[in-house]
């Protein structure tokens, strides 16, 4: 609170500070002349004691804040200067900033993104991709209905999503299809969280051990 | 040893010997200096860049409370006074400088 008042009131505060130093000054210069040292000379001796009213003043608790700003004010500039004065050197040191804070950066979204936060799901280490391989080794695709069929007979998985890349058939209220491809367009299943932990880990990527999951299905 | 320089106040000791002088009555700035001067039989000197920048710091910290008031002379002048807190912080202080300095003359005394 204290500091609030200090810059509300702040010429106040210059005004009794200025106050309270001159009242010392003029002390010391009665001091001086009761001494039997001339009115000048008392003068100019009181002045040397006292060192400076504004390097007094600035000591101060009261100007700190100033003080800091003045310094930082004073700081931007001498950068300027020299930054003007040597632009090779100032380009360079301005392109070094620049790379180290763009490869930090970059790598610490990197580690955050693959690391950190994966996936914005919950259980994110539950999480399995399901897809049909066929006898060629392709990434094959799946009918809706054996998706549905899957859905509907699956006690492994908490759920199963499907995902399509094409376009889906639809029906509206009146039962009207709007839009589309026959029922047994391309889907792929794509996330299933598991009920059972039945994944291993090859490398980053979780697959499904599908003997291990026989076995569980058998179980239950 | 004293080399007709006058010594620095040892870290630390400059506020506890303004709150001492501060304790004995309200005070203003000019006559803590003289008082201290005299009082250290000259051996102390402060200058203003030291004694203001103190009694400010220590007014903000609660120590010290301070009243614009006249002077014998009618003029004002800004009076310091001790506050519970500061003739705390003035007890603590000085219990600390003792235990230092009885340290430092322990080891002066045994460590020839």
């Amino acid at each position: 609170m204290r500091w609030l008042r200090r810059r509300l009131f702040s010429h106040v505060v210059e005004e009794q500070l200025d106050a309270e130093l001159r009242f010392h000054l003029d002390q010391q210069i009665a001091e001086y002349v009761v001494q039997g040292i001339s009115p000048e000379e008392a003068h100019r001796r009181a002045q040397i004691d006292i060192g400076g009213v504004e390097q007094v003043k600035q000591k101060c608790p009261e100007r700190r804040w100033e003080n800091h700003v003045a310094s930082v004010y004073r700081d931007i500039r001498i950068a300027m200067r020299s930054a003007r004065k040597d632009r090779r050197f100032a380009l360079l040191a301005i392109l070094s900033l620049a790379l180290g804070i763009g490869a930090t950066t970059l790598i610490f979204s990197l580690i955050d993104s693959v690391l950190l936060h994966p996936f914005p799901y919950t259980n994110t280490d539950r999480l399995v991709g399901l897809s049909i391989v066929s006898a060629q080794r392709n990434l094959d695709r799946l009918p809706v209905s054996a998706f549905l069929d899957f859905k509907e007979q699956n006690h492994v998985f908490e759920d199963m999503i499907g995902l399509s890349f094409a376009e889906m058939h639809y029906l509206d209220h009146d039962a009207v299809e709007s839009r589309g491809m026959s029922a047994e367009s391309a889907l792929m299943l794509v996330a299933a969280r598991l009920r059972y932990v039945a994944a291993t880990r090859w490398g980053t990527k979780r697959c499904l051990q599908m003997n291990r999951l026989a076995q569980v299905v058998a179980i239950s | 040893m004293m080399n007709g320089e006058r010594p620095e106040f040892p870290k630390g000791t400059l506020d506890m010997l303004i709150l001492k002088i501060v304790a004995l009555g309200p005070i203003h700035g000019y006559a803590l200096s003289q008082r201290i001067q005299q009082i250290s039989k000259d051996v102390f000197q402060l200058t203003q860049g030291s004694l203001y920048p103190a009694l400010h710091r220590l007014e903000d910290r609660g120590w010290l409370k301070a009243d614009w008031k006249d002077t014998e002379t009618g003029r004002e002048a800004k009076f310091y006074t001790l506050t519970r807190k500061g003739q705390k912080q003035f007890e603590s202080e000085v219990l600390n400088w003792n235990r230092l300095t009885d340290a430092v003359s322990l080891i002066l005394r045994t460590a020839e």
